[in-house]
């Protein structure tokens, strides 16, 4: 018994500094560089958290039709991490398509001699069926390494940021459980109103 | 003795390993099919969606969605807003952040159209809620003479930053201090007033651009749900969620008409994302969307609810 206490309490001293931890990143985008002089407005979607480094954390927002917005992230606790964030724009969209069905009706006949017979015949139709689809709308490794996204859309939609939260140098996945694996960081999104004619500011 | 040792050991490390993966993981994309009935070409009718614990949803701000409502071409209409004379009726601290979101939604209408005498009206409602609800730190102290210095010299710009970023202050302080069920209720409020003073901008009429950005709203439903559900162990925040339900409900009816491809393009630094689908609302929709709408926004401004 003396055991498991002394487990659990192991499982809480690992637990408790990462709890701490998450406290202690509330409104932590406050620190993140604002493109004020741009034009830009803090916007209330902004978020910030405590995440465990190595993982991706999910934030999903909706923006409005000709808003420009500026997405961009930074982990005050973590210096060594800003300029090193991975991160996904995904939009999910529905995408119709045809589907093939197959169904079997089973009908009764009579055989010459008055048996019931059951004969089963196969009938094909086609069913429009809806797909949700992940569509990666910007990804910054492929824009080598961008650490902010400035856009603008055509319709109002409801985007979806994937954050890879790296690890620090030196670290390597799954090294542990401690509390030095996790990071504060911020997503910060500014927004401001689009140009009405073309899309250079 | 020791092989039960072993199963609470195992237990224990089952648990922080499942505590830790739901930080986020690499996710795989999903795909649900959902069968229509054949000859149903363009339109869809989507589930209500499942929200995702584990996922982080943000509500957009009321001066965000006015900036947007002011390009479709309607007019300021000051009569269909929150009178400050009713701040009176708020004793209880529910009803005080309901309607500190309704004023604060109020402020952003009338900073969208530098509606300058609704705007100090509004700054100055807004200071005594946040007296009331204990978040006047939050806010900068000489925000009130920062106003009327702007209003002098006439600063649309400034004022509508000052709207912007009170909001902000406000949010950040509840959410540092964890009263993070005052803040859903403030969202909750504002997001209602918003709709309230969309759906009596204008008559319906198909297609306009008004009716669009009240459709779109459906976009904002799930996510403002998302947000609430991680306090709604608090009753005032469940309480209010199924105030919510209908409207909730009949969102999700409203049917999405596909669009062109989605396609991402560049212009100098900035990306374009062009594409997808539209939704649609019909009269019928919009006359009971307008009615749920307004009997909630009641309850709320009268401080019933």
């Amino acid at each position: 018994m003396k055991r498991l206490f002394t487990n659990l309490f192991l499982v809480a001293l690992v637990i408790a500094p990462s709890a701490l931890f998450s406290q202690n990143c509330r409104n932590i985008v406050k620190y993140c560089g604002h493109a004020k002089r741009d034009g830009f407005l803090r916007n209330g979607q902004s978020l910030s958290g405590a995440f465990a480094q190595g993982d991706t954390a999910e934030i999903t927002f909706v923006v409005y039709k000709d808003m420009e917005y500026r997405i961009s992230l930074c982990s005050p606790t973590h210096d060594e991490l800003d300029g090193t964030f991975e991160f996904k724009i995904v939009e999910q969209i529905t995408k119709p398509a045809w589907k093939d069905v197959i169904t079997y009706e089973t009908e009764t006949e009579y055989d010459d001699y008055g048996e019931e017979l059951e004969v089963r015949t196969e009938k094909k139709s086609r069913r429009r069926v809806y797909n949700k689809v992940d569509v990666v709308r910007y990804d910054n490794k492929k824009d080598e390494d961008a650490q902010e996204f400035i856009f603008i859309s055509d319709k109002t939609r409801k985007l979806t940021i994937k954050v890879f939260i790296p690890l620090s140098e030196g670290e390597e996945e799954g090294q542990g459980l401690e509390a030095e694996t996790y990071a504060c960081v911020g997503l910060l999104i500014e927004h401001q109103p689009g140009p009405t004619t073309g899309f250079s500011r | 003795m020791k092989k039960n040792m072993f199963k609470w050991n195992v237990i224990a490390l089952v648990g922080v390993v499942i505590g830790f993966s739901s930080c986020g993981e690499e996710v795989i994309p999903e795909k649900e099919e959902i069968a229509i009935e054949v000859n149903v070409q363009d339109t869809v009718l989507l589930d209500m969606p499942e929200l995702d614990p584990d996922m982080a949803y943000s509500v957009p701000t009321p001066n965000e969605l006015f900036a947007v409502i002011k390009e479709t071409g309607v007019l300021y209409d000051g009569t269909i807003l929150n009178a400050p004379e009713n701040i009176e009726k708020y004793s209880s601290k529910k009803n005080q952040a309901l309607n500190f979101g309704v004023y604060f939604t109020d402020l952003a209408f009338a900073s969208s159209f530098s509606e300058n005498a609704s705007i100090l009206s509004y700054f100055g409602t807004i200071k005594i809620l946040s007296d009331d609800l204990g978040i006047s730190n939050a806010l900068d102290a000489a925000i009130y003479e920062k106003v009327e210095a702007n209003l002098e010299n006439d600063d649309a710009d400034s004022l509508l930053f000052l709207s912007n970023d009170t909001y902000f202050q406000a949010y950040s302080y509840l959410e540092e201090n964890e009263r993070g069920s005052t803040l859903a209720l403030i969202v909750l409020g504002g997001w209602i007033e918003s709709l309230y003073i969309m759906t009596n901008l204008g008559e319906y009429e198909e297609g306009s651009n008004l009716i669009a950005r009240i459709g779109e709203q459906k976009l904002t439903v799930g996510n403002l749900m998302g947000f609430m559900m991680k306090y709604q162990d608090d009753s005032n925040v469940a309480e209010v969620m199924e105030e919510l339900a209908d409207i909730e409900e009949l969102f999700w009816s409203f049917e999405e008409e596909e669009g062109d491809d989605v396609t991402t393009s560049q212009e100098g630094d900035v990306y374009v994302l062009s594409g997808g689908s539209t939704i649609i609302v019909s009269a019928e929709q919009y006359e009971e969307l307008k009615e749920l709408v307004a009997a909630l926004r009641k309850d709320i401004i009268e401080g019933e609810l």
